[in-house]
């Protein structure tokens, strides 16, 4: 069920993706659906599930950019396990925190890419810093705004069950 | 508690081995990486990738197209009819220049002929229908449909301004295609007006700048820079900008700027020349050969 969700959600991430870059060309210098969805996934604390999901988020990511193949897959696993050990060790439940999160998560995941870009090329291109903000701020929102919808569907979806759970237990 | 020790989580993997596969795929990973040549071998995982994303961004541009081409039945006869005039003055006018045109190919065939001068051949083009396009970001990239044949590593790229860039992974029949604006693309370039040679490199910022003209070398605003057919992927005469800036300072060369050809925001279609490879043994000394 866990991975019928997260392909769903990258799909849709994919999706709109796909449909931001057509309408507006910087859309994906400003936005990064696939690493909220990674992030997303993560939080729930399975250090397996995050690893793998990062894995499977960078090679999408890696499709749809130019550079060498495996640029955001290593990038997006690092920040996909990492993310996933921090939920196990630290309770994050407010929008703060969960903002600081995805945050983060942005700012690794550009920080390691500018790192192997340096390794890599003897003329690396480099991200402006403004973008980079921009992008990790995105992030940071719209996170929040999955992790709200996630949490509120979930409440949604639990008072459904228990009703009919309810009429049941009285037939 | 878990025989590898450490807590299990809901794979039933202890903490222990989930770390130990973190290093193992990391690693993994940063070795395929760096273990990458420079003339971008095929990857098989990408292109398995592009196959699954290329159609889905497809049925995307499909969809859009649907809707701009609603919108257009939707305009008023008024409007119809004042474009189908502009279109039929814009037909006329193409058709005249395709007659001057012809008289001019035909003299130079005939001198060529005369001076038993051996005309270099561009090949035959492959349509190419772009499906995904981010020439924007950092790391800038091209996907494209290509129709009527497979498109092969280092396939020059074209569009009807000019260059846009090379194959780097095929994946029949889609391909990804490195910009000429990417910071690690270069091209022998000359600048048509004084044949003097250089290489073109991407900025990395969506611009091309011109490296190695000498500063004795004449460079002025306005001149048109082409390929110069000398780095073994690209054929000459393709055009890749115009110098826009050119600042001389105390250094060797030239640091000059070029406008590209090809507005990269309004590409719908692109050309694959398709030319005869290099004889293996060329292909072997220029591998790895780097400006």
């Amino acid at each position: 069920m866990r991975v019928l969700r997260f392909l769903a959600a990258l799909a849709a991430a994919l999706l709109v993706h796909l449909a931001g870059v057509r309408l507006w060309p910087d859309f994906a210098h400003a936005a990064d659906l696939f690493l909220v969805v990674l992030v997303y996934e993560a939080l729930d604390g399975h250090a397996l599930a995050g690893l793998i999901a990062g894995v499977v988020v960078g090679a999408v990511e890696d499709t749809l950019s130019g550079g060498p193949f495996g640029l955001y897959g290593c990038a997006d696993t690092l920040v996909g396990y990492a993310t996933a050990r921090l939920a196990q060790r630290v309770v994050i439940q407010r929008p703060p925190g969960i903002m600081l999160v995805f945050l983060a998560a942005a700012a690794v995941q550009q920080l390691v890419l500018g790192a192997l870009v340096l390794l890599l090329f003897s003329e690396p291109p480099t991200p402006s810093p403004l973008w980079v903000g921009v992008r990790a701020a995105s992030s940071a929102v719209l996170g929040l705004l999955v992790v709200l919808a996630g949490r509120h569907g979930r409440t949604r979806l639990d008072a459904w069950r228990r009703s009919r759970t309810g009429k049941l237990h009285w037939r | 508690m878990s025989p590898g020790g450490g807590r299990a989580d809901d794979s039933g993997l202890s903490e222990r081995r989930v770390r130990a596969l973190f290093v193992v795929v990391l690693v993994g990973q940063v070795v395929a990486l760096t273990s990458q040549g420079p003339d971008f071998e095929q990857r098989p995982i990408e292109g398995l990738g592009l196959r699954l994303l290329a159609p889905v961004a497809r049925v995307m541009g499909a969809g859009e197209q649907r809707a701009a081409d609603l919108g257009g039945r939707l305009r008023g006869r008024g409007e119809l009819l004042a474009e189908n005039e502009e279109l039929r003055g814009d037909v006329e006018r193409l058709r005249a220049e395709i007659m001057r045109l012809r008289d001019f190919e035909d003299e130079a065939r005939r001198l060529a002929l005369a001076l038993d001068y051996g005309r270099q051949t561009p090949g035959r083009f492959l349509v190419g229908e772009i499906v995904y396009v981010d020439h924007t970001s950092w790391l800038r990239t091209l996907v494209v449909l290509v129709r009527g044949g497979a498109p092969r590593v280092n396939q020059p790229v074209v569009a009807t301004a000019g260059l846009v860039g090379r194959v780097v992974t095929p994946a029949p029949p889609y391909a990804k295609v490195q910009l000429a604006t990417d910071r690690a693309a270069s091209v022998g370039a000359m600048i048509e007006r004084t044949r003097r040679q250089g290489i073109v490199r991407g900025d990395g910022a969506g611009g091309l700048v011109l490296d190695f003209v000498p500063r004795q070398a004449p460079v002025e605003v306005g001149d048109r820079v082409v390929t110069a057919g000398i780095d073994g992927v690209y054929p000459r005469g393709i055009p890749i900008g115009t110098v826009a800036e050119v600042e001389t300072s105390g250094e060797l060369f030239h640091h000059v700027r070029l406008a590209p050809a090809v507005d990269f925001g309004l590409l719908e279609h692109v050309y694959l020349i398709d030319r005869p490879e290099l004889p293996p043994e060329l292909s072997a000394a220029r591998a790895g050969a780097r400006p």
